[in-house]
Parts: structure tokens; C-alpha cells; sequence
């Protein structure tokens, strides 16, 4: 399954994805992820064979592909909650070159899209660190409401000690549809930018 | 290991809470309790404590508590799970099962001593709870008890309905001591009017 988007496309997780993990995990990426200790290829095994072993219902993970064919990060829907109709929305992008472009914009505005309309779930969530501004800003700007800091709830792998995970959340009746944010965030301008096609 | 109270003392969750468990997930308790559908039956009960004895996470995840009044009843169960020691941070459950202890400060009670557990035994920074939207009465007592409101996630899960997630928190810093909360709350009063203390 592949989700199209304007700046990147959702596609399965696949070696592709598999082959840059370690280096992402150790590389920027890590302090946001909470990741105590770099990993090594052998820590990555035994973290692929751990969650191999989850049943596999409950998730969704999907590879960012950038529209010039490189795989960048990942996106996840997670605890999929069948009975309250929710998820979680999980994401990282591995490779820094691609931060600021508006690529997690446009794979969170896919994925929403993706839990709404496909998997007809009507709450989203979130969560991130309290010194994660940079997400914080992306995330507001996708449309979540922040509904609460939990204080002191992460020691953080670099910085000032413990620090405040925020939560935020999205209902369905709030969601403009995708096209609607799409224009709002001008993604289309920073595809032009890119000298990507025009996606839509 | 027993932790003594005022009107109450927390003791190890035995056969004697187990028995009743099954009755108290059917009475009261059950509409804020997240349980979802259908009611619990006695074999259904067994299985889920086979299959939980079967996962490690279960028994290395969680200190659990029963709530035996000084007067010999067993009334509930508070525990302490999520432990996280690399954050030192746990989140708190509870119940009372039997509803003629509602409202009377047992539960006001049990909080205190498994806080001052979390705080002054284990070493935590941080402790946390969730109740859900409609459960006013967990809200103000918690509240009672020195917890902060921290978030309230909109439309988390289902009773009847959608309801809110709520999420209180509690700081080492801002936690004052058993002694004091057991001042502030009155506790000894409630002993005296239940006979458990004499009036001095």
C-alpha cells in the first residue's frame, strides 16, 4: 500500500528502510526518541526480533520516501484501539537533510487522512518532548490541540535532565480533510521549490 | 509487607481480595473502570490471571496492593504499575470495590500511603494517574490529595459514550508527607467516627 502525498509518498517498511535504521537511531534523531546508549547492529537485530514477536495487529508503519526516491524516515500508526477508536501516530525522520521541508508536515497530513478515512478511527494522539519545539510547531500546525504536559516525565539523553512530555490530540469533526491542509501549508510551493512534480 | 494507615493498611493482594475480585468488577466500579464490554465471569477471571501469570511483564511491572479497612474488610485494590525506574516514575491504580466504602476517606487514605510508597520507599521523582472524564468523584479526591490536573484527552475512550481521558500528576517536590496530608485531610476524625481510633 502506498500513500501518495506532494513532497513524499507513505510506502511499506521495507529493507529499504531496514538498512538505514542504525544510522538513524544514532544519529540526531536519537535525543527526540528518547534513546538511552547508541545501538549496535546487533542491538538492532535483537530491537527487530523483539518487535517481531508483538502480535502485529495494532500497527501500521509505514517508510517516508522522499519524491527523489530516497528513503528518509518513518511513520507509524500505533496501539490502534478498535473498541475507542483511536491511535497513536508515531514519527521520526532519520536523515536531518530533510527536517524543516515541510516532509513530516506532509506524511502526518497522510497518515491522519489514512486513520480517519480508512481506518475510520476518530481520535488521533501524540506525544513529544517538552523541549521538542521544532515538533511542537509542526504538529500544532497539522491541526492537533495540545491537551496536556505531563511534568517531569522524561529524562532526556542530552540537556537539562527531566523535562515535560506533552500530549496532543486530533478528532475527526476537527479535521478540515487533507486537500484543505495541503493548501493551508503551502505544500505544494515547497514541491515546486524542491523541483519535485507536482504531486496532487 | 504492610503498609499501616489511619483507616486502612495496604497489604499483599491475596486470596482474600482475589475472591472478591470477580463481584467487584461487576458492581459500581465497572463504570470507571475502562473494562469495556460484557461483564467478568468467574472463569473468565481465572483465565485472564493464568494468562497474566504467563507474561513477565505483568508480575515485574507492577506492586500490587489490597486495601483491607482496620476493621478486617477487604474493600479494594491500589497499585503501583508502569514502573519505569530509569524515569523513577509510576502511575497509580485504583479501586474500591465495594461502594458502602465510597466517600468515607478510604480511598483518600490508601492514596496517601501508596504515594508516600512511591516517594519515600522506591525513590520516584514523578507519580501519575488516568481517570476517566465522567469519574468526578477520583477527580476530586485526587485533587484532595495533592495531584495536578495535567491534560485532558479529549475523547480517549468509551463508557456509554465518549469520554475524556484525564491525567493527574504529582511531583516529589510538591509532596508535603504522609503526616501532614493525613492532618490536612482528617483522617483521624474518620477513624474516630468509624471507632477505629479513640477521641482524644
Amino acid at each position: 500500500m502506498i500513500l501518495e502525498g506532494v513532497l513524499l509518498d507513505l510506502v511499506p517498511y521495507d529493507a529499504d528502510f531496514l538498512k538505514h535504521e542504525r544510522e538513524w537511531h544514532n544519529g540526531p534523531m536519537r535525543v527526540w526518541w528518547g534513546l538511552d546508549g547508541l545501538l549496535s547492529e546487533a542491538g538492532i537485530q535483537q530491537r527487530r526480533e523483539f518487535f517481531a514477536s508483538l502480535p502485529s495487529a495494532g500497527q501500521v508503519r509505514f517508510g517516508m520516501r522522499a519524491k527523489d526516491g530516497n528513503p528518509i524516515g518513518m511513520f507509524v500508526l500505533a496501539n490502534i484501539d478498535y473498541y475507542n477508536r483511536t491511535a497513536e501516530v508515531g514519527a521520526g525522520i532519520g536523515d536531518p537533510d530533510y527536517w524543516s521541508g515541510g516532509f513530516g508536515s506532509d506524511a502526518m497530513l497522510l497518515i491522519v487522512d489514512y486513520g480517519f478515512r480508512q481506518l475510520d478511527l476518530r481520535r488521533l494522539w501524540l506525544t513529544t518532548a517538552g523541549t521538542n519545539f521544532r515538533a511542537q510547531r509542526q504538529i500544532e500546525k497539522c491541526g492537533f490541540t495540545r491537551e496536556g504536559a505531563r511534568r517531569l516525565e522524561l529524562l532526556a539523553v542530552e540537556g537539562p535532565g527531566y523535562q515535560d512530555f506533552l500530549w496532543y490530540g486530533l478528532l475527526r469533526e476537527d479535521w478540515p480533510g487533507r486537500d484543505a491542509m495541503v493548501e493551508q501549508l503551502g505544500l505544494q510551493e515547497k514541491a515546486r521549490q524542491r523541483g519535485y512534480e507536482d504531486g496532487t | 509487607m504492610k503498609l499501616e494507615g489511619i483507616l486502612l493498611d495496604l497489604v499483599p493482594f491475596d486470596s482474600r481480595f482475589e475472591e472478591h475480585q470477580v463481584e467487584w468488577m461487576n458492581g459500581p466500579s465497572r463504570d470507571y473502570s475502562g473494562w469495556r464490554d460484557g461483564f467478568m465471569t468467574r472463569f473468565g477471571y481465572e483465565q485472564m490471571r493464568e494468562r497474566q501469570a504467563q507474561e513477565p511483564a505483568f508480575t515485574t511491572d507492577r506492586l500490587r496492593f489490597g486495601l483491607l479497612t482496620k476493621d478486617g474488610v477487604p474493600i479494594g485494590a491500589f497499585s503501583l504499575h508502569s514502573l519505569r525506574p530509569h524515569y523513577r516514575l509510576a502511575e497509580v491504580g485504583a479501586m474500591i470495590g465495594n461502594p458502602a466504602y465510597w466517600g468515607g476517606g478510604f480511598g483518600s487514605d490508601a492514596m496517601l500511603l501508596i504515594t508516600e510508597y512511591g516517594f519515600r520507599w522506591l525513590d520516584f521523582q514523578r507519580l501519575y494517574l488516568v481517570t476517566m472524564g465522567h469519574n468526578l468523584r477520583a477527580q476530586h479526591q485526587v485533587e484532595k490529595c495533592g495531584y495536578t490536573l495535567e491534560g485532558r484527552r479529549r475523547d480517549a475512550s468509551f463508557h456509554e459514550g465518549y469520554t475524556d481521558s484525564v491525567v493527574y500528576g504529582l511531583l516529589r517536590d510538591e509532596w508535603p508527607g504522609y503526616e501532614v496530608m493525613v492532618q490536612r485531610l482528617k483522617l483521624h476524625e474518620r477513624a474516630q467516627q468509624r471507632g477505629y481510633e479513640e477521641e482524644i
